[in-house]
């Protein structure tokens, strides 16, 4: 075999197995059982080891927002959480004229499905629950949602949509959101709960 | 107007090394993260991803079954149609195709100013695609350069040579 190919052939096993070493430290490092533990400077989460996970900090002159999207491979729904430092926070208020936590769910709600009739005019708005929730020492105010036919997917078939909206507000917002189609939700419903028990907001 | 086109082989065959380089660097940058998503998850371990200690690992990862591979590639064909300057040659396909894929990523919007990340962007492809693109290119010509050292080697000290 010539030099240079063996080199190739060498770098590419040398790198790939450089590649899951260092993955598999990350993995030691982070894992609790079934659940990775990702401490960010805002928030603290424990989520399921298979879930898509990305954390996000958007900064700009009106403060800080800082996110994690969480969701599962297999099913259709989906986990924010969002916290806004003071600055964001007096930014928003003021912007869209937010006095508490459950006029923010109404304002977020309303935008939601204010968005979903330009994708699906028929979709109809059920209120299923309302009340508040202790999350990191937080109580957040609630409210869950079903958009009927409010999901639209690529061939055009409408879902029904499930979305609960929890927020906090004083000094600083927190928001948190899940939401699933049709059986989707009750399916991945265990799982916001226990990143939700989890969480840790600094 | 008749264009003597041989003049130009040399430049066209280094574009089209390029070309090669660039073409591969697309799809197996594709190939190597759906891969790499796919083992990951296989292992039941998709989240590890989140994690920013995670992001030297990808990178390593895709520097090894994409970048290389793509400037290999483009040094395999430059080598197999260009047998001179190879020491200079080489290094062609390699800028080629990554000043590609560099207009690509701005052009669709996957890379901006504001966000740009020196090494995953820039220092990674390029040393990916150069160190490729020599490997290919000599193994094409190993026995040329195996060759050309051994007869540079040799020479006749006429003073032992007897009359």
């Amino acid at each position: 075999m010539r030099l240079p190919l063996a080199v190739f052939i060498l770098a590419i096993l040398v790198l790939s197995v450089a590649s899951f070493a260092v993955f598999n430290s990350v993995f030691a490092a982070h894992v609790e059982g079934d659940h990775f533990k990702l401490e960010t400077r805002y928030v603290d989460i424990d989520f399921p080891r298979n879930w898509y996970a990305f954390p996000w900090e958007d900064k700009n002159i009106s403060g800080t927002k800082y996110g994690i999207l969480l969701a599962p491979t297999e099913l259709r729904a989906s986990m924010f959480i969002l916290v806004y430092d003071q600055d964001a926070t007096k930014a928003y208020v003021e912007q869209n004229g937010i006095l508490d936590a459950p006029s923010l769910v109404v304002f977020e709600l309303e935008r939601l499905f204010n968005w979903t009739l330009e994708k699906s005019e028929n979709a109809t708005l059920h209120f299923l629950k309302n009340g508040t929730v202790d999350v990191s020492g937080y109580t957040l105010t609630y409210s869950t949602v079903m958009m009927e036919k409010g999901y639209v997917d690529d061939q055009g078939k409408n879902y029904n949509w499930t979305w609960t909206f929890m927020s906090y507000v004083s000094d600083k917002i927190l928001q948190i959101t899940y939401h699933g189609v049709e059986e989707d939700y009750g399916k991945a419903l265990n799982s916001f709960q226990v990143i939700l028990n989890s969480t840790k907001v600094k | 107007m008749d264009i003597d086109l041989s003049k130009y082989s040399g430049m066209i065959h280094l574009a089209l090394g390029g070309g090669i380089c660039f073409f591969t660097m697309y799809v197996l940058v594709s190939v190597s993260t759906m891969g790499l998503r796919l083992i990951l998850h296989y292992f039941n371990s998709l989240g590890l991803l989140a994690f920013t200690e995670s992001m030297n690992a990808t990178s390593l990862f895709i520097l090894g079954t994409a970048y290389i591979p793509s400037g290999f590639f483009g040094g395999l064909y430059t080598g197999y149609r260009i047998k001179e300057n190879l020491r200079i040659t080489f290094l062609f396909p390699a800028l080629i195709g990554f000043a590609g894929l560099v207009i690509l990523r701005f052009l669709s919007g996957y890379t901006s100013f504001s966000i740009l990340n020196l090494q995953q962007e820039f220092l990674i492809p390029i040393l990916g695609n150069v160190v490729g693109s020599y490997l290919g290119g000599y193994a094409m010509n190993w026995e040329i350069e195996e060759i050309e050292k051994t007869t540079g080697t040799i020479e006749f000290d006429m003073s032992q040579v007897e009359p």
